[in-house]
């Protein structure tokens, strides 16, 4: 294991790739003490640039480096400084193009193996990519994944209506919409609650939720395939995440046999809260340490062929 | 555009990235700048020919940064297209920059100085013009007194540090409705930055130190006496321009300079849906009515129409 040593911008690269949907803009953290271990981190579709919320990725990606690791951070392409042109994000349209140039850049450097980390849609996207090509790296960890199983399912950070008009009645909420800005927001809020559920009763695919549907097969079947070519996956939730009820329901029927202890494949992990978003420091702080340790857990295990670093780069 | 066909340029350097339009003429670099207190990162959009001018962006920051992010290379993007050098970057201890203690306004202002004379050096004008968002518009304004004449754009600014930290507890309470945390409201947060304590939104910072750095803090008095071209873009649902903003539009056309200002339709206030997702919702309406205006307004400057 390397020893530790800080890591900031002077570390770092700035650098844009190759993609067909355009050139995708990425940041490379090099260690000061390599350790052949390298690293990609997915973003979030709702802070898509390659920050994340309050530089969430930026602290970890330094964090990993300051360890050993060689961390490429992507913006997906159509956001932040990266070209192209999205309208909007889809989970069952994952950018896996963008994390193959990833992969082709870290493994065209001198590293023996990429371990691969997705935030929120970030997690769909590598877990997209992993099940297409599971030899192209060595494991993956999915933070805080949208688990949706039909459109309009239930979203994180989503307040329902019922739950927004008990709020009014609390008497913190009174306190609050003194303020004449907050009542007005909030009566905003209520009006477009009110309108999705108009929506959802109709029948309508509502407005918000029509780009985060997704194939509820997607999920199980890509798992499986990650799991079938032995990448060690490790998918983290906040207790409170909304997904990560959605998600239990897959491990107690069609996932149960990859879960540890049966498969071990599959590991779950959980912190205390709510993760979904990062809407809070301390579950940012919650998430950089589950992902470092994850990672760390990886050094020790053996190098997997990867499709363009087997040529080049002997296991360490 | 930024949606043109791009080339990936050989390395500038060992920590550059480019990209090339040579059908445009115009590049595309990101990298970092350094600095006595660390390494900002800036991505500078330039012409390949003849430079008309020069620009630096100043962005919001904390999360309305995220939702100003394409607005603005979008517009980084059309200026080098007509041969003006733009730079954004990311203030010390945000984005990629380095960390480099607590924000506070004269930092912010030093970043964007440092970024100004980087981009007069390299694209050998006399002075950079300044466009800066909410509080990224306090920073250019201030930076503006050292390019005097020069044209300043400013979109949504805040117009005095106290409105704006308000603006930013109103956030607080509002995002903490759902838990039901009893803040005290607004005087009670305000006590909790007065007593030193940092008070977190939605996952970002306010910290005591920024918080006091916006004390008194004017728009009108950081803009100083009229010198330049001014425009001014107000975002909001209710077409309404604050009579702050019109009383600098007035000065400054009274005492000679071009003038510009204009309401652009957004309902949604910058600290709810402030992502980049939401950025790319908005991108095709208000982006384009944003930029073209300030596009427009920087051609006739340079130009020298009436």
């Amino acid at each position: 294991m390397s020893s530790t040593a800080a890591c900031g911008a002077g570390n770092e690269r700035a650098l844009w790739l190759d993609g067909p949907d355009g050139a995708v803009h990425g940041i490379v953290t090099t260690p000061p003490n390599p350790s052949g271990q390298a690293v990609l981190l997915c973003p979030g579709g709702w802070f898509g640039t390659a920050t994340n919320r309050n530089r969430l990725l930026v602290r970890l990606a330094r964090r990993l480096a300051a360890t050993g690791a060689t961390v490429l951070r992507l913006e997906w392409h159509g956001i932040g400084e990266s070209a192209g042109k999205i309208d909007r994000y889809e989970l069952d349209k994952p950018f896996v193009a963008d994390v193959l140039a990833g992969l082709d850049h870290l493994q065209g450097l001198d590293v023996a193996a990429v371990d691969v980390i997705g935030v929120c849609f970030g997690a769909h996207t590598a877990l997209a990519a992993a099940a297409e090509h599971p030899d192209r790296l060595r494991s993956l960890m999915l933070v805080s994944m949208p688990v949706v199983t039909a459109p309009g399912g239930a979203r994180p950070n989503q307040v329902t209506t019922n739950e927004l008009v008990r709020l009014a009645t609390k008497r913190s909420a009174l306190s609050s919409m003194a303020d004449p800005t907050v009542r007005r927001l909030y009566g905003r809020r209520l009006r477009q609650r009110l309108r999705h559920r108009r929506e959802v009763r109709s029948g309508a695919p509502p407005q918000r939720a029509r780009g985060k549907s997704v194939d509820p097969r997607d999920l199980p079947r890509r798992l499986r395939a990650v799991a079938a070519a032995g990448v060690p996956t490790a998918v983290l939730f906040g207790e409170d995440d909304a997904y990560y009820q959605n998600f239990k329901k897959l491990l107690d029927g069609r996932l149960g046999d990859l879960a540890e202890p049966a498969g071990g494949l599959l590991r779950v992990e959980t912190a205390a809260g709510d993760l979904s978003g990062f809407g809070s420091v301390a579950a940012q702080e919650l998430a950089i340490e589950h992902a470092a340790a994850w990672v760390a857990s990886q050094s020790s295990r053996p190098v997997r062929r990867t499709g363009a670093a087997s040529e080049a780069s002997p296991a360490n | 555009m930024v949606t043109t066909a791009w080339t990936v340029e050989d390395d500038v350097d060992a920590r550059s990235g480019v990209l090339a339009d040579h059908a445009r003429g115009v590049r595309w670099e990101t990298g970092f700048l350094t600095t006595p207190d660390g390494e900002l990162f800036v991505s500078v959009h330039a012409p390949t020919s003849t430079v008309r001018g020069a620009f630096v962006i100043c962005s919001p920051i904390l999360a309305e940064a995220a939702r100003n992010y394409r607005r603005e290379v979008e517009l980084a993007d059309r200026l080098a297209g007509m041969g003006i050098v733009a730079a954004r970057f990311h203030h010390l201890g945000a984005g990629h920059s380095d960390d480099a203690g607590e924000i506070t306004l004269d930092g912010l202002v030093a970043d964007a100085q440092m970024v100004a004379a980087h981009v007069r050096e390299r694209s050998s004008v006399d002075t950079v013009g300044l466009l800066g968002t909410r509080l990224g518009a306090l920073v250019a304004a201030r930076v503006h007194q050292d390019h005097s004449g020069a044209p300043v754009v400013l979109w949504d600014p805040a117009v005095d540090g106290a409105k704006y930290t308000r603006d930013l507890l109103r956030a607080r309470l509002m995002t903490n409705l759902k838990s039901g945390a009893t803040d005290g409201g607004i005087s009670g947060l305000k006590a909790e930055l007065e007593q030193g304590r940092t008070v977190e939104i939605s996952g970002y910072a306010l910290t005591p130190e920024l918080y006091r750095s916006l004390k008194g803090v004017e728009l009108a008095a950081l803009l100083g006496t009229p010198s330049g071209p001014l425009s001014i873009q107000e975002m909001n649902g209710a077409g309404r321009t604050r009579r702050e903003v019109e009383a600098l539009i007035r000065q400054w056309s009274a005492a000679g300079h071009r003038t510009a200002s204009a309401v652009v339709d957004v309902d949604e206030p910058w600290w709810f849906g402030a992502t980049a997702r939401m950025d790319v919702q908005e991108g095709q309406t208000t982006a384009a009515s944003l930029v073209s205006a300030t596009v427009a307004f920087v051609d006739e400057c340079l130009a020298g129409r009436p």
